[in-house]
């Protein structure tokens, strides 16, 4: 097999990402891009590819592979099988689909048709997360006992502004749109959530949607995690910022989550294992060791485009495909449901 | 002022360490001391008091105006019943009593009695606690919007041994007996609780006790509390591991808990506040600022005998009444309570 032949439809915010990366990388083709709105033929043009208004359009001229979608989730599942009809696999940004049914009926559309459906919770791409997630499955930090995560983004008035008013709406908070991205994390390290409780509180702005959030999750090992999230202090504490992955946000080098194992504690994304090193000096009165941890940085955009081609080519398997995704969905939408109903969720 | 004359009842761990913290307290005049155990009577001779073996005979002979109860929890209602029938205020170390009732009948008969309770968290006179409180309150946060605390820690193999097997029992672990504190700055900093909930673990030591948890709050002001409990883990991201109050545990210069509101947020104990500076320059795009704030260390234990004796004489209104102790009691036992139905508890 050849180059990959890819398409893009959607040059939106995340999309115009899509499309630069994949124009810069030389294993694959980027063959074009679609998008109703007739102002993103300029960026295509800058890229080198060819754009289309109707993504059909696109699909039936062109011989491609597969295709990225990132378009509004509504979207999802419309464009996403009918992608699918056609033979092209398929990587959906995410979330896998607007609800569940919709990513079931999504999930069967790609398996119908035979294709492949990646889901772009682009984070399991970062070798930060990778290692992490090797560290922790590894037993290098013994049993696992429990996360703690932290995300606190002051979201500026603009965000909710004009176009944005869907922000204020319930489902464009910060559950379904930044929290889906922990949850995902939780999921990828650890495994599976077992029980979930959610408060939930929309005191301090008075929207609509939430704006802050505290979340208790019991995991199949035993293990507890802790989520606090909030949209409205000013704290530049969260994956975004700290990780500098994505430096439209002020990159701060604090730590977001701190892993706790029974033989030792990694903070994230500093990378330090803190233990102790004699077990006879184990304990509250006794000083850890620190460790730094050797990381190799590589962009999670770029390697999720080589994933995609290496499952098109047969020689990968999706880091995270439709039926992974729907179980990140599910768990999400368990956590705005617990905090409307006051009562923990079981799986 | 003329010396107040205390005795003191319990001269176990932290009964010994009280005895000689009172006798350098300017105010009061610790004339006695009671222990059941004859071998506590050194410390009494070592510092020129008179020692009891029964306390009933202390306060029928020593013309005490107050005592300081540091005897088991089953006994602070009993023997603090007896004393305020005496006419004694009464210093009861932490927690109140064994039960929300036994301290609903200690409070009724202080009240009988006309005598005045103040209950041992001596958190509240530590000066960061003092600041934190003043920062919140005093709105320099803003609208608080959230808490996150970190009690993290690994108890040594001995903890547990022996004589304190005990504390491998239920009642004996880091919830009834550590969080108690936690819960305690909470209430002071940041107001009443109004809703608990708990995922809770003893996954790791497999003991009947508890070793983990993950705790939301809800505050009466609308705030979320997020905590994460561990007495398993190889960390120092707790109040003992941070702010150095206890001269017998290692401390490193962390942060064990962080306060969130509208217009900044603080770490604690490092007492640095976060706040944008500019307000052209808002939200998760730019740096925040951080400022300090000047600390003085004082000696909490000094503070809370001196603030009793003032409290013995009506100077003073007691800064953690019996009430207040009944109420961090009550939130105390509502956790390990939806620890055990995995159903949130309202208050
Ligand atoms: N992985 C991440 O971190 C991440 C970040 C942001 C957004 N997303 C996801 O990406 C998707 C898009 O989000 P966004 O922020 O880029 O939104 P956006 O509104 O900026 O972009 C969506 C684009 O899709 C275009 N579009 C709409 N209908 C179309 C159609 N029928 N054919 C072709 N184009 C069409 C719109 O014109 C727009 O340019 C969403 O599912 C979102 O959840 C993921
Ligand atoms: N504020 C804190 O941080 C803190 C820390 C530790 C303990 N405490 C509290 O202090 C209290 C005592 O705890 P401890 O660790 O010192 O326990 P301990 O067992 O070391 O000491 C209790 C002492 O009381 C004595 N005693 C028992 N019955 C008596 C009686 N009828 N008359 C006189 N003496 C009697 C015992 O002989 C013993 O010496 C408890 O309520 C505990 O919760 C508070």
């Amino acid at each position: 097999m050849g180059r990959v032949r890819l398409g893009l439809i959607g040059m939106g915010m995340i999309g115009k990402l899509h499309a630069e990366t994949m124009s810069r990388m030389k294993d694959l083709e980027f063959v074009a891009a679609s998008d109703v709105d007739a102002k993103h033929q300029k960026t295509a043009e800058e890229l080198g590819t060819k754009f289309y208004q109707s993504y059909e359009e696109m699909i039936s001229k062109e011989k491609l592979d597969g295709v990225v979608v990132a378009v509004p989730n509504e979207l999802h599942l419309p464009i996403g099988s009918t992608c699918a009809k056609k033979g092209l696999h398929l990587l959906m940004e995410k979330p896998i689909a607007a609800d569940l049914e919709s990513a079931d009926r999504l999930i069967q559309a790609a398996k119908e048709n035979k294709v492949h459906l990646m889901v772009g919770h682009h984070r399991r791409h970062n070798p930060l997360i990778e290692e992490l997630r090797n560290i922790v499955r590894g037993g290098k930090i013994g049993k696992l006992v429990g996360v703690t995560v932290l995300w606190s983004l002051y979201k500026p008035k603009d965000y909710f502004r004009g176009p944005f008013a869907w922000r204020a709406q319930p489902g464009g908070g910060p559950i379904r749109i930044n929290l889906i991205h922990e949850i995902d994390n939780i999921r990828y390290i650890c495994g599976d959530i077992t029980r979930l409780y959610a408060e939930v509180s929309n005191e301090a702005r008075k929207f609509a949607v939430e704006d802050t959030v505290s979340i208790n999750l019991r995991l199949a090992g035993g293990a507890v995690a802790n989520i606090f999230l909030t949209d409205t202090a000013p704290g530049n504490i969260g994956y975004e910022a700290n990780t500098g992955e994505n430096l439209f946000f002020y990159h701060s080098p604090e730590n977001c989550y701190i892993y706790y194992g029974t033989e030792g504690v990694i903070t994230f994304p500093k990378m330090k294992k803190f233990f102790y090193r004699d077990a006879a000096k184990a304990g509250w009165q006794f000083p850890l060791c620190e460790e730094g941890i050797k990381i190799d940085r590589e962009d999670p955009y770029t390697r999720q485009i080589r994933n995609f081609c290496g499952v098109i080519q047969g020689s990968e398997t999706p880091k995270i495909d439709g039926v992974d995704a729907r179980k990140t969905l599910e768990v999400t939408l368990a956590i705005q449901k617990s905090g409307e109903t006051g009562q923990p969720v079981v799986f | 002022m003329e010396k107040i004359r205390l005795g003191l009842i319990g001269l176990g761990l932290m009964g010994t360490p009280h005895a000689r913290i009172l006798k350098k307290v300017e105010e009061c005049d610790l004339v006695a001391a009671s222990d059941v155990d004859e071998k506590q009577k050194a410390v009494t001779e070592e510092l020129g008091i008179k020692f009891y073996k029964n306390y009933e005979e202390m306060i029928g002979t020593e013309n005490l105006r107050g005592v300081i109860l540091a005897v088991p929890n089953h006994l602070h209602a009993p023997i603090g019943i007896a004393c305020a029938q005496k006419g004694l205020h009464l210093f009861v170390e932490k927690p109140i009593a064994q039960s929300v009732s036994e301290a609903d009948r200690l409070i009724e008969a202080a009240e009988q009695n006309k005598v005045r309770i103040l209950v041992g968290h001596q958190r509240r006179f530590s000066s960061l606690v003092e600041k934190a409180r003043e920062i919140v309150t005093g709105g320099e946060l803003g609208r608080l919007v959230g808490v996150t605390i970190t009690w993290a820690l690994l108890k040594p193999g001995p903890y547990f041994e022996g004589l304190l097997s005990w504390r491998k029992e239920k009642g004996g672990g880091p919830i009834l007996i550590n969080l108690i504190h936690e819960i305690d700055n909470l209430r002071y900093i940041c107001g009443e609780i109004e809703e608990v909930f708990a995922l809770v673990s003893n996954k790791v030591r497999n003991f009947p006790v508890e070793d983990t948890a993950s705790i939301t709050l809800r505050f009466r002001n609308g705030a979320l509390g997020t905590i994460f409990l561990s007495d398993c883990t190889p960390s120092l991201t707790s109040w003992e591991g941070t702010t150095g109050e206890n001269p017998l545990l290692y401390h490193d210069f962390g942060n064990c808990y962080q306060f969130f509101g509208t217009d900044g947020s603080l770490l604690f104990p490092q007492m640095k506040r976060r706040y944008y500076s500019d307000p052209e320059k808002v939200g998760w795009n730019y740096p925040v600022t951080e400022q300090g704030y000047k600390m003085v260390r004082e000696d909490p234990y000094i503070k809370e005998f001196s603030h009793f004796c003032r409290v013995v004489i009506g100077e003073e209104a007691p800064r953690t009444s019996g009430e207040d102790g009944r109420r961090t009691l009550e939130v105390t036992l509502a956790i390990q309570r939806s620890g055990e139905t995995g159903q949130p508890i309202r208050l």
